[in-house]
This record gives structure tokens, C-alpha cells and sequence, in this order.
């Protein structure tokens, strides 16, 4: 058994693969990060917020996110932060705009929180910021040319297994702290309701049709929320089991779609899932198809 | 708890924004380091090196629930929900002393959310500075009020992506959705209210079972 797990644990980290699953990682990181940036509008902005605020941010807080320059630079170091995530999903400049990239989505993730907290978690820079950072210092930078041969080594696999355990820590340290602040009285009925009918009225509108159902069903509402904390404890086992992933990531995408309908939680890196599909099956499917020709040979898995 | 145990020592907490730097840095070490090594061997121990950094900080972060983000804890909607909720509403005067109930989208580009903490510092500051930041949820105020009146897209966060831009972890109820919800000529003024109801006995008596209070307000020609 120890042995079965350290393997899989080698093979996690270290098997032989080709660029695809770095390259489209890389796409689909930058993807969803510009598209986050492009939606907070003049985000430097925020260091013009009431003096008084910024008066009570510690000075060793913005020292750690690099907060302390003027408007003009903050926005122009904006710009740079949508042209650098332009040219990652290009592939221009990888290894540079990589870095730029996320070494910028750390600056200006903290910008999101920082008057009142240095953990900007859940407003979606925390996994782009590291795995850019880390694709920028692979070994190909998410680089991928299909003309060329791509030859299998551990190099390609490292970075990817590293940004999706990051990633899966999402999941699985979700349902530890539900467990670690509340313990098990986080699955009652009474808690889940609470939550449900509180958030409706904080987020301002009535109570959804869906949500009404599950107010007035108690034993709904308990099951809900052990399936919940299950699934969240149990993602990790992505990781390492392709059959896992191929139950575990259609359930993270409803997961994440009742989240949004029932208690208004959007969950904007959701499209990071997507790091762990089989590029190698899908590029195959597609020149099965003659969709794609001339894509990369099949790597094992 | 630990975590509870380090939130009461305040007085560390600038030492532990350091220690969240020096990860981070560590982490960019780290990973530089592998990528300058020179020979193949050298790099898989560096690697290796920076997977178990990885691995040790994250669970370490997460067995503590004490973030050093990026590197964080992820928890969410993880307590036990009390009945009680308190938020706040930003209320505009028109010249006609009318209520309007304000789209807090005004406040992008940070979220609703993120400004409730920094909102709930106003009672404990001098008069003054309660008017400094009245000032800026009017000056918030009136430039929304603007770009609704002038039909221009509101909120500011869907300048260029429109109705597909990225929502917030939160998303609250959108109140100025056309030229008619709000004045056609500038506020008066502006006022914070902090709101607090029972979750159930909102639901039974509506808006009527929230405790409303003024804490700040300002007029630009007072």
C-alpha cells in the first residue's frame, strides 16, 4: 500500500510528458486572468481611497505587495500587466511576459483587500499569480511549436503537477477549515439555512425559487451540505487518478454552478479546471477527426 | 485555536507580514534556482526542493488556518452563520431631500465586500476624517449617478467586457439598472447607514425588520 502510494506520488510529480499540458495551461491561466483584469476597471484607483484607510494598513503589508507608488505608475504598471498576459496567451516573450504577469497579478491581487485584509483569496489571482510564476522558470515557459518534435521528459510535467495541487488545495483546504472553525455542526440544516436566507438578503434580491425549495426542506439542505464537504475533501484525489478526474471535475463544474445560484459565491478561476484535461487525448481526438493535423504525438499518462 | 491564539497577538503582526514576504520571496528563490542550475541532477534536487517547499508551506498554511498568501487557507463560508447580520446601505439625497438607494457598484473597482470593514471604521474616527470619507462615497456617489443619467455603461467594472465581465465573489443586487433610478441632477448629499436585521425575522416582516443607522453624512454646499 505504501509503496502503491509512493508511486503514484512519483508519477504525480516526475512521469515523462510533452508540452501540451503546460502550453494550454498556460493559455487558459493567462485567459482567465486578463479576462479578471479587464473586468476591475482602473484598479490602481484604489491607492486614491479615503487617506484615512490607507492610514491603517501596515507599513510592512505594502512592503510585501510592492504597494507605495504614485497613480501614474500603478496605472501604467496596470497596462503592462494586460499587454504581458496578451503576450502569454500569444506566446510571445514567454519567459519574460510570464514573469511580469505573475509577479504583477501578486500586486495587484493584494490591491483587491488590502484596506481590510493580505489574503485577496477567492477573487481569482491567487493560482494565475503562482503558476505564471512558475511557467515562467520551466524549462519550455509554456512554449509549444507542433512542427517540432516534443520529446517526453520530466521537465514538462512538474510545473503542471504544481499548479494543480495548488489548485486542488482549493477544494481540499475548504473543507478542512469548515471542519477546523465549526467541526461537524457546520453540516446542520439550521447553519446552511441561515446561510442561505442570510446571503439572499445581504446580496439584496428575494429568495430564488431554488433557494425557497431548500429553506422549507431541512433534510435537502443537511445532504447538500455533506455532499458538499465531501466533494471538497475528496478532489485531491484528482491528483492522482484519472478516473477521479473524470468524476471529480464534471461535479466541480456543477459544484461551482449551484454555488453561483444558491449562495451567490462566483468562483472566477472555475475555468482552471480545465488544467486537468488530457490535452494529449483531446489534440489526438481532434486529428482523429482532421479537425487538428500535425499535433503533438501522445505522451503516456 | 492557533489561528485565534496569533489573531489576539497584534502586536506580531507586522513580523508576520514580513515572515509572508520571506515565503514568497522563498518561493521565487526557489524557483530561480532550479532554472539556473547547470546540470540535469542539480535541477531535479532543486526541484524536488521546490515541490516540498511548496508542499510543506501550503499544508502548513492550511493545518493553520494562518494565510501567507499567495500561498492562503481557503476558507470559506466555514463558520457558524449567526442570525444576525449587519451590513450597510449608501443612501443619496437628491436637491429635493428624496431617497435614493445607491448601487454600491459605485464603488468599484473594489467590491461591496471589501469596503464593508473599511466602512465600519467611521464611528471611530474623528469628525473630520468621518467627513473625508463621506466626501468620497459623495464624489463615488455622484460620478455613478452620472453615467447612469447619461445612459453610459454602469458599472464601471463592465467598461469593456459589458454584461461578460468577471462577477465578484459576491455579486449583490443591481439597484441602478436605467436613467429612472436615479436623479437627473446631482445629489445633495450622501449618507452611510449601517443595517442590521434577524435573518428570520427579515424574512417574515420584509425591510421592516432592519435597524437602520446614520453614521456619517455629508453635503457638499453645507
Amino acid at each position: 500500500m505504501i509503496e502503491r502510494i509512493r508511486r503514484s506520488w512519483s508519477d504525480f510529480w516526475w512521469r515523462p510528458a510533452n508540452r501540451i499540458d503546460l502550453a494550454m495551461a498556460r493559455v487558459v491561466i493567462a485567459s482567465t486572468a486578463l479576462w479578471i483584469v479587464l473586468s476591475r476597471f482602473d484598479l490602481p484607483s484604489v491607492i486614491t481611497f479615503p487617506h484615512v484607510w490607507w492610514m491603517r494598513v501596515l507599513p510592512e503589508r505594502k512592503l510585501r505587495f510592492f504597494i507605495g507608488a504614485g497613480l501614474g505608475t500603478e496605472r501604467i504598471l496596470w497596462l503592462l500587466l494586460h499587454l504581458a498576459l496578451v503576450a502569454v496567451i500569444a506566446g510571445v516573450f514567454l519567459r519574460v511576459s510570464s514573469f511580469i504577469a505573475g509577479l504583477l497579478l501578486y500586486h495587484f491581487g493584494a490591491l483587491e483587500t488590502v484596506l481590510w485584509t493580505g489574503n485577496p483569496y477567492l477573487r481569482g489571482y491567487t493560482i494565475p499569480a503562482l503558476a505564471l510564476l512558475i511557467i515562467a522558470m520551466s524549462a519550455s515557459a509554456g512554449r509549444f511549436d507542433r512542427k517540432r518534435p516534443d520529446p517526453e521528459s520530466w521537465e514538462n510535467r512538474w510545473p503542471v503537477a504544481l499548479i494543480q495541487f495548488f489548485f486542488a488545495g482549493i477544494y481540499f483546504w475548504a473543507a478542512y477549515a469548515k471542519l477546523y472553525t465549526s467541526g461537524v455542526r457546520w453540516i446542520r440544516a439550521e447553519n446552511m439555512r441561515l446561510y442561505i436566507a442570510g446571503i439572499d438578503q445581504w446580496t439584496g434580491g428575494p429568495h430564488p425559487p431554488l433557494n425557497q425549495y431548500l429553506l422549507s426542506h431541512p433534510a435537502v439542505l443537511s445532504a447538500m451540505a455533506v455532499a458538499g464537504l465531501l466533494f471538497d475533501a475528496s478532489f485531491a484525489l484528482a491528483l492522482f487518478s484519472r478516473r477521479a478526474r473524470r468524476i471529480l471535475i464534471p461535479i466541480a463544474v456543477f459544484f461551482h454552478i449551484a454555488n453561483g445560484i444558491v449562495f451567490h459565491i462566483w468562483f472566477q478561476n472555475a475555468w482552471l479546471l480545465l488544467v486537468y484535461a488530457d490535452w494529449n487525448s483531446i489534440a489526438a481526438s481532434l486529428r482523429r477527426r482532421g479537425i487538428a493535423s500535425n499535433v503533438i504525438q501522445p505522451s503516456r499518462q | 485555536m492557533l489561528h485565534q491564539f496569533f489573531k489576539s497577538l497584534a502586536w506580531l503582526e507586522p513580523v508576520v507580514e514580513l515572515v509572508r514576504l520571506g515565503v514568497f520571496l522563498a518561493f521565487l528563490l526557489l524557483l530561480a534556482a532550479q532554472r539556473l542550475a547547470q546540470t540535469e541532477a542539480a535541477r531535479i534536487r532543486r526541484v524536488r526542493t521546490l515541490a516540498g517547499f511548496c508542499v510543506i508551506v501550503t499544508t502548513a498554511v492550511g493545518i493553520t488556518q494562518i494565510d501567507a498568501w499567495p500561498f492562503t487557507n481557503w476558507a470559506l463560508v466555514h463558520g457558524l452563520r449567526s442570525p444576525v447580520m449587519h451590513s450597510y446601505e449608501i443612501e443619496g439625497i437628491d436637491a429635493a431631500g428624496k431617497i435614493w438607494p445607491v448601487d454600491k457598484a459605485v464603488l468599484q473597482p473594489m467590491a461591496a465586500e471589501e469596503i464593508a470593514a473599511p466602512l465600519g471604521l467611521v464611528p471611530t474616527l474623528s469628525h473630520q476624517e468621518q467627513q473625508e470619507v463621506a466626501r468620497w462615497l459623495y464624489d463615488r456617489t455622484e460620478r455613478g449617478r452620472r453615467m447612469v443619467a447619461a445612459g453610459e455603461r454602469f458599472p464601471p467594472n463592465d467598461k469593456f467586457l459589458g454584461p461578460l465581465a468577471a462577477p465578484y465573489h459576491f455579486e449583490t443586487a443591481r439597484r441602478w439598472k436605467s436613467r429612472s433610478d436615479v436623479p437627473q441632477t446631482p445629489f445633495a448629499g450622501v449618507r452611510l447607514v449601517f443595517t442590521t436585521w434577524n435573518i428570520d425575522e427579515r424574512d417574515r416582516r420584509g425591510d421592516a425588520a432592519i435597524e437602520r443607522r446614520v453614521v456619517t453624512e455629508y453635503r457638499p454646499h453645507d
